[in-house]
């Protein structure tokens, strides 16, 4: 067999992993216990929503529509022989699938039948078969599910940010598209971007459960076939720094304001990834998370609710920090919020909140392990950001409560932008 | 150390899987009058103790159990309001210092759950207006997902005059108007009269939390009132509602009675049934109703087995409502005349009995599954249940179907009227 192996250990989580590359270019990642009752598995490629512009080294670049990948998911489902759904129903595992902005994944869990199921993925997701009558009726099917996603409030809201926040990143694109845009796809341009994306050189297989190990290494070694080393050429979108327009607001059938805030930070290379994760992590937790001064005292004045949240949003080329929620004064949390931020850019953070938030992210971190399906989402994680297995619970431990401090100092008041869906009646 | 004693039950699951332990309390109350007061009694509870009495320093302690995290939740099942709060902490061997964190966390969610109730105290003020908010706002809240919306007004028309049709959290105007004393009666009536269900699952059994919570529980002093029993009723005369609301995509949802309502494992069978109706990628709505006819993007099949319920959810055009409606009752009549295939049996088989076996990789699921059964006075593991699945036969399932009536159907279409005042 044709892999180079690495055998990668987290004595503080107790966990261990071994990663496989094949000489196809694919990544295998393992996470293997005798305690896993159900086995989790993702095969997926890194092509996403935002590469809608991309081509070969010394070719032109190719514009395909808004919503592809996400089309291109629903379709690779019917083959030839069948649908994939169909093959999962002989063996009773819970299979799907999933389009982000980065990453198309393609997934199964299953108690029992193991290596059946993964031969129906492994199959299924490297056999495409598109025709034209199939695509027309899929552009049906999509359709229904954008409209669904039209009335979703929070939905709305947070794609409404995007177009304020980017200029040109494509991040600001809905990632199932649009009905028009879904209109223009064809079996052919289908096909082009499955033979760009779907090879093996970029994309994973991540596993976690209770298999033998060198029985699944073989069957990925006579399913997967090496393809011609090209290399991808993704859309520089030259994004600059500064947001678009600071606020929008839309009315919906809501029962009161939903808002989402973002400010637009520098995305980090991979090299500086994790440490850039975890000192956003601890800085959200500190800034606005439950254990701060800011969280309950917007809870006692009653600005936010239980659906408030934060999130560090980042991909290629693109980052950002957003605060989410429902408010009666959604622009009352952006000013408590960023005034907030500019006392910790004064005076430093608060170390003991510092230690608290520090041992409550370790302490999930841990946690994280308990199930198959959360490991798999870091070996994702990790192929797509080009970071190894446990390096943010590492990264974790090494963050100073001035690398915190820094952060702060790093954000600019310029670029906070502020999306509202306010009450229709 | 497992027991059932005066509406009290207690199970721990071993479990060398998780790198934490789960401690899961739920509180069984008849859901009435009394679900507003039993919600904010909850939440209360859930959110601080005497000593932490701030949410802002209950957080910090928290944090300082590793993130230990606390969850409450509200809902029905059956005609029975549920009240859950659990805890999560990660074992011993994963503090940094060797620091003992399960021990320390079980005393701080026995703190939660009598501290206010034992000492006499009431919760500051501040506390009580704030969780009266939250809940309100959580009940106006149902009004964002449409999809959410239409599955509650189905069954607030279909079961109006039953203890199910009430929402779990009660309305906006009782919660405003519940009081101190309002709080301490809910408090009373869940500690002392609900039937309480805690589930503990991890590597170790927690014998000093529950030690301590019978030693608790005593001192309140049970008054245990048996829990009624789910009412399942025949169909009556269709009802049919359609109300507008500004919104791109219609909603169907449809309402099926029987009379027989069960409990594990006799309702595999009707489980089953409603599964190859609606459940997975092999039944008949999904390969029917939405792959071949394209009529809506979701179409699904939920049960409430106890009260002999099925309901239908679908995402429709409102041009296709119709179509969508008749399709959807012509493939149940297909179920009810016999039309089910060997090959859709068997999917649906191996899908529940996979969903079974796969309910020992969660520690919540597993939780949630023992208070069922305590509930419900059977101790069945989800293994015994997979044996019961693989029992059922074709005639089973033609027989649950056929017990069952389309009741009530809700449609909420687009209002283009006010979509069109709002887009000038």
């Amino acid at each position: 067999m044709s892999f180079t192996k690495k055998r990668i250990n987290c004595p503080e989580a107790g966990e261990s992993c071994l990663l496989a590359t094949h000489s196809s270019g694919l990544r295998v990642y393992i996470s293997n216990k005798d305690t896993f009752v159900t086995n989790y598995a993702v095969f997926g490629t890194k092509y996403g929503s935002v590469d809608t512009e991309f081509g070969f080294d010394g070719q032109p670049m190719l514009k395909t529509p808004e919503g592809i990948a996400h089309f291109l998911e629903h379709k690779l489902f019917e083959g030839e022989d069948g649908d994939a759904f169909e093959k999962y129903s002989k063996t009773g595992a819970s299979a799907n699938a999933y389009t982000s902005f980065d990453r198309t994944c393609y997934l199964f869990s299953c108690s029992d039948r193991f290596y059946e199921n993964l031969d129906i993925l492994l199959s299924f997701v490297s056999s495409p078969y598109f025709t034209e009558q199939t695509v027309q009726k899929e552009q049906g099917i999509i359709g229904q599910e954008i409209k669904m996603y039209e009335d979703v409030p929070d939905w709305r809201v947070l794609f409404n940010l995007f177009r304020i926040m980017y200029h040109n990143h494509p991040v600001k694109i809905e990632i199932a598209g649009t009905v028009e845009s879904i209109a223009e796809i064809s079996a052919k341009t289908l096909y082009d971007c499955y033979n760009t994306f779907y090879d093996p050189s970029n994309m994973y297989l991540c596993l976690a459960g209770n298999f033998d190990t060198d029985k699944v290494l073989e069957m990925v070694d006579a399913k997967i076939k090496p393809a011609d080393e090209r290399n991808i050429v993704r859309s520089d979108f030259s994004e600059p720094e500064t947001i678009v327009e600071s606020r929008c607001e839309l009315k919906m059938a809501v029962s009161m304001p939903l808002f989402v805030m973002g400010i637009k930070d520098k995305p980090a290379d991979s090299e500086h990834l994790p440490i850039k994760k975890a000192t956003a992590e601890l800085f959200l937790e500190i800034l606005a998370g439950k254990i701060s001064p800011l969280y309950n005292s917007l809870l006692e004045q009653g600005l936010i609710n239980n659906r408030f949240g934060t999130e560090h949003f980042y991909g290629n080329s693109y980052a950002a920090i957003l605060f989410d929620g429902e408010s009666k004064d959604p622009d009352a949390v952006k000013e408590a919020i960023v005034s907030e931020i500019k006392k910790i850019a004064e005076n430093g953070a608060d170390p003991s909140l510092f230690d608290d938030a520090k041992r409550k992210l370790y302490g999930h971190s841990i946690r994280g392990y308990n199930d198959a399906e959360e490991a798999v989402g870091e070996f994702i994680d990790c192929y797509i950001d080009g970071t190894e297995p446990y390096a943010d619970l590492l990264a974790l431990k090494k963050i100073t409560v001035d690398d915190v401090t820094a952060f702060a100092r790093s954000l600019k008041p310029q670029n906070v932008a502020l999306s509202v869906i306010s009450p229709q009646m | 150390m497992n027991f059932k004693e005066n509406g009290v039950s207690y199970k721990h699951i071993p479990s060398k899987r998780f790198k934490t332990t789960l401690l899961s309390v739920t509180f069984y109350a008849p859901l009435d009058k009394n679900a507003a007061a039993n919600a904010l009694s909850v939440a209360l509870m859930s959110k601080g103790t005497p000593e932490y009495a701030d949410y802002y320093s209950f957080n910090r302690r928290l944090a300082g159990l590793y993130g230990a995290s606390v969850t409450s939740s509200v809902s029905k099942t059956g005609d029975r309001q549920e009240l859950n709060i659990s805890l999560t902490v990660n074992d011993d061997k994963y503090s940094l210092g060797g620091e003992p964190t399960v021990s320390a966390a079980g005393q701080l969610l026995l703190d939660m759950l009598f501290g206010y109730y034992l000492s006499g105290k009431s919760y500051p003020k501040n506390a009580v207006t704030r969780e009266k908010r939250l809940i309100k706002e959580a009940i106006m809240n149902r009004f964002n997902d449409k999809r959410v919306f239409a599955r509650r007004r189905c069954e607030e028309i279909m079961c109006d005059g039953e203890a199910y049709g009430l929402s779990p959290n009660g309305t906006v105007e009782e919660v405003e108007a519940l009081t101190d004393s309002d709080i301490r009666s809910g408090m009373t009536r869940l500690l002392k009269e609900a039937f309480i269900s805690i589930v503990t699952v991890g590597a170790k059994e927690p014998t000093c939390f529950i030690e301590d919570f019978k030693k608790l529980i005593t001192t309140v002093g049970r008054n245990y009132h048996a829990l009624p029993e789910d009412v399942a009723k025949k169909a009556s005369e269709l009802k049919v509602t359609k109300e507008k609301m500004p919104v791109k995509q219609g909603k169907l949802v449809m309402g099926f009675r029987s009379e027989v309502g069960e409990n594990l494992p006799e309702s595999v069978k009707t489980w089953i049934m409603t599964d190859i109706f609606g459940g997975g990628p092999y039944s008949k709505l999904f390969c029917n109703v939405r792959e071949k006819m394209s009529l809506c993007y979701y179409c699904a099949a939920r049960g409430v087995r106890t009260k002999g319920l099925i309901f239908i959810e679908s995402g429709v055009e409102k041009d296709n409502i119709e179509s969508a409606r008749t399709a959807i009752l012509d493939q149940f009549q297909n179920i009810k005349n016999g039309q089910i295939s060997e090959s859709e049996i068997n999917s649906s088989k191996l899908s529940l009995s996979d969903a079974f076996r796969s309910l020992a990789a969660d520690q919540g699921s597993l939780a949630s599954w023992y208070d069922a059964r305590a509930l419900s006075d059977n101790n069945l593991s989800p293994e015994d249940v997979v044996n019961a699945v693989e029992a059922v036969n074709y005639e089973d399932i033609i027989a649950a179907a056929n017990t069952y009536s389309l009741d009530t159907v809700y449609i909420l279409s687009p209002d283009e009227e006010a979509m069109k005042e709002d887009a000038e």
